[in-house]
């Protein structure tokens, strides 16, 4: 043992350390990867052992060229996601400075807005939101369409929104019935800004403040850049947690194409599809925040 | 922790006065500065929104505890919302505990999320520590691939996994299919606790692992004498992450965990809430008088709830600040 080399010495150790993972990876990664692409262009023959036979692109073309259902789905998930990653990130951000003023309190404050996190993205949350639905329901008397304007209806009263009319109201609604849930996704993206924060150091800000700069510009010029990893983090686990939470219509579509209708194929089509999506959005925000770490840089 | 040390910002007044070398300031001499105003009524909103928002976040929290107390006459009531008028009504606890079967599944539960938690802290930290401190060729690939891994909701592939789990190696009723990946580093987020040990890892001195070297300890147990105990806050952060996504997970045990023996406690829920529908007809009126409505429906999530709260108010304080920590790191 003694004539190996440090280096060889440390690759074997490396090696012997991460192999369970090696392990996992090829058993519950790279299989079921491989055999849900397959699945995909082929038809299965037998459940049992996966037996199947190859037959092309059919579900692929059925999905994308086809179908009237999917293609939509897919718009609806990504354009939801699209608009509630910002709503997520600021807000969490937003919250966490506030959280980080030297205030009495702050303490009791943080654990309580760790506190939904605690519910995850689990059954329990969707049906706390559903019966929130129900109860404001009754006694809503705004319009027809009460399903989709009701749900924030504790943060503005009733009242104020029958003056503005429907469309008013009805943007104001689509706004607030993101803001619980929107809300609700926060809890880890503020607990990563609070680290970031506070991990900047104070006399930045003192230096800024002799030199006449506002509160204002030293948040743009000082704290934004600061925590710049931080929000690119951020905006990744939210991305992330909201794909793959069971309640999102395309992971309860496959699950239902799966085991209700038994239509294995059909649903790892679907998934292939979902995955080559994710693939590719988070690689192009990989893309941007390269791109801005490089102009600043510059 | 330094983390939780107060940062000493200074208000603008006192950098003012500091500027014109005046150190002493009586309090009522302070109202009679603009800035002290200022600094009141900023403060004043900071605790107004604060308090707005967490009201929003704990809404439906409160919503749920007060429905769980309801009696079937105020929950059709439209005008109780918040104080149940008809009395507390804490037999629902006691019927939705029935139903839920708690006497077995609640054991069940328990020893899932505990032993799950407790592989993902020992395999992920022994990997984690692999990724942290050793280079070899391959790694930085190994690593993507742990990012990929990570980034990808697994549970689209859940069609082969089934039948991987099933017929392959034939863990048919049993909790294997969730236990077993863990071991590896995958299961239920594994990647994500590998990251954080990691990152936790690469940020610790080098030194100590050097002295345990040079006094003749081997890696492994470097590893589980040395990095490990130093290494309590990183430790922490992933045990609750695992407990709270193994407790609140539904998709895999609905797969895999469809004997009524080894049935987890949560898993009762959705059948609880379907009971709880079925109770009012499409106009809104009570059909169905049983034993089971929203309230014990409500009282249900209350109780699969009560655990993880529990845990979690014994560890708060030291989960946000060892989350901050690793998060700071990245």
């Amino acid at each position: 043992m003694k004539s190996v080399s440090f280096k060889r010495r440390q690759a074997i150790q490396g090696l012997i350390l991460v192999s369970p993972w090696i392990i996992g990876t090829i058993l519950f990664f790279l299989y079921p990867a491989y055999e849900t692409f397959a699945l995909s262009v082929s038809e299965l023959d037998s459940i049992k052992g996966l037996q199947k036979h190859y037959l092309g692109f059919n579900y692929y073309r059925n999905i994308l060229f086809e179908s009237i259902a999917y293609v939509p789905m897919y718009q609806r998930v990504f354009k939801e996601m699209l608009i509630r990653t910002p709503l997520v990130v600021i807000f969490s951000l937003f919250i966490a400075i506030l959280l980080n003023l030297d205030i009495k309190g702050r303490g009791v404050l943080r654990s309580l807005f760790v506190l939904p996190f605690l519910l995850g993205s689990g059954f329990i949350m969707q049906q706390i939101m559903n019966q929130g639905l129900q109860d404001e329901m009754g006694d809503t008397a705004m319009g027809t369409d009460t399903t989709s304007i009701s749900r924030g209806t504790i943060l503005i009263p009733r009242e104020v929104l029958w003056y503005l009319g429907p469309k008013v109201a009805n943007l104001v609604m689509q706004f607030l019935s993101r803001i619980t849930e929107v809300l609700w996704k926060c809890p880890v993206p503020i607990i990563l800004f609070l680290g970031g924060l506070q991990s900047i150091s104070g006399s930045l800000y003192e230096s800024a403040k002799v030199d006449g700069a506002t509160q204002w510009e030293m948040f743009w010029k000082i704290t934004l850049p600061m925590i710049g990893d931080i929000i690119l983090v951020a905006i990744i686990y939210t991305l992330i947690d909201m794909f793959t939470e069971s309640t999102n219509s395309v992971m309860a579509n496959i699950h239902s194409m799966a085991f209700k209708s038994t239509r294995f194929e059909y649903a790892a089509a679907l998934a292939c599809i979902y995955i080559v999506i994710i693939l590719v959005l988070i690689g192009v925000i990989f893309g941007i925040a390269a791109l801005i770490s490089k102009s600043n840089n510059k | 922790m330094k983390l939780f040390k107060k940062s000493k910002e200074k208000t603008e007044l006192e950098l003012i006065m500091e500027q014109a070398h005046i150190h002493e300031i009586s309090g009522w001499e302070k109202l009679k500065h603009a800035e002290t105003w200022k600094h009141i009524f900023f403060r004043f909103f900071t605790y107004l929104l604060l308090f707005s928002m967490a009201f929003v976040f704990l809404y439906p929290f409160l919503f749920l505890l007060t429905d769980s107390v309801k009696s079937l006459a105020d929950l059709t009531d439209i005008t109780v919302k918040w104080i149940p008028t008809r009395g507390l009504r804490w037999v629902n606890y006691k019927y939705a505990w029935q139903e839920l079967k708690g006497p077995v599944t609640l054991p069940n539960s328990i020893y899932m999320t505990g032993m799950a938690t407790f592989i993902h802290v020992i395999s992920c930290s022994f990997i984690g520590y692999g990724f942290a401190r050793f280079h070899f060729k391959g790694s930085n690939l190994l690593f993507g691939i742990l990012v990929l891994a990570m980034v990808i909701p697994l549970q689209v592939m859940m069609i082969p996994m089934f039948i991987l789990y099933s017929n392959v190696f034939g863990w048919t009723n049993s909790m294997k299919p969730i236990l077993i990946p863990a071991i590896f580093g995958y299961g239920l987020k594994g990647g994500l606790y590998i990251f954080i040990f990691r990152q936790f890892f690469v940020a610790l001195p080098k030194e100590l692992e050097e002295a345990a070297y040079i006094d003749g300890c081997g890696f492994i147990q470097t590893h589980f004498r040395i990095i490990l105990p130093i290494s309590k806050s990183s430790i922490l952060v992933v045990s609750i992450l695992s407990m709270v996504f193994h407790w609140n997970d539904y998709t895999e045990p609905n797969m895999y965990l469809t004997n009524p023996k080894i049935r987890i406690f949560p898993q009762g829920l959705p059948g609880l809430y379907r009971m709880a529908v079925q109770m009012v007809d499409d106009l809104g009126y009570v059909i169905d008088k049983s034993l089971y409505n929203q309230a014990t429906a409500s009282a249900g999530a209350v109780l699969s709830l009560l655990p993880i709260l529990i845990v979690y108010l014994f560890a708060q304080r030291s989960f946000v600040e060892g989350i901050q920590h690793t998060g700071a790191k990245q």
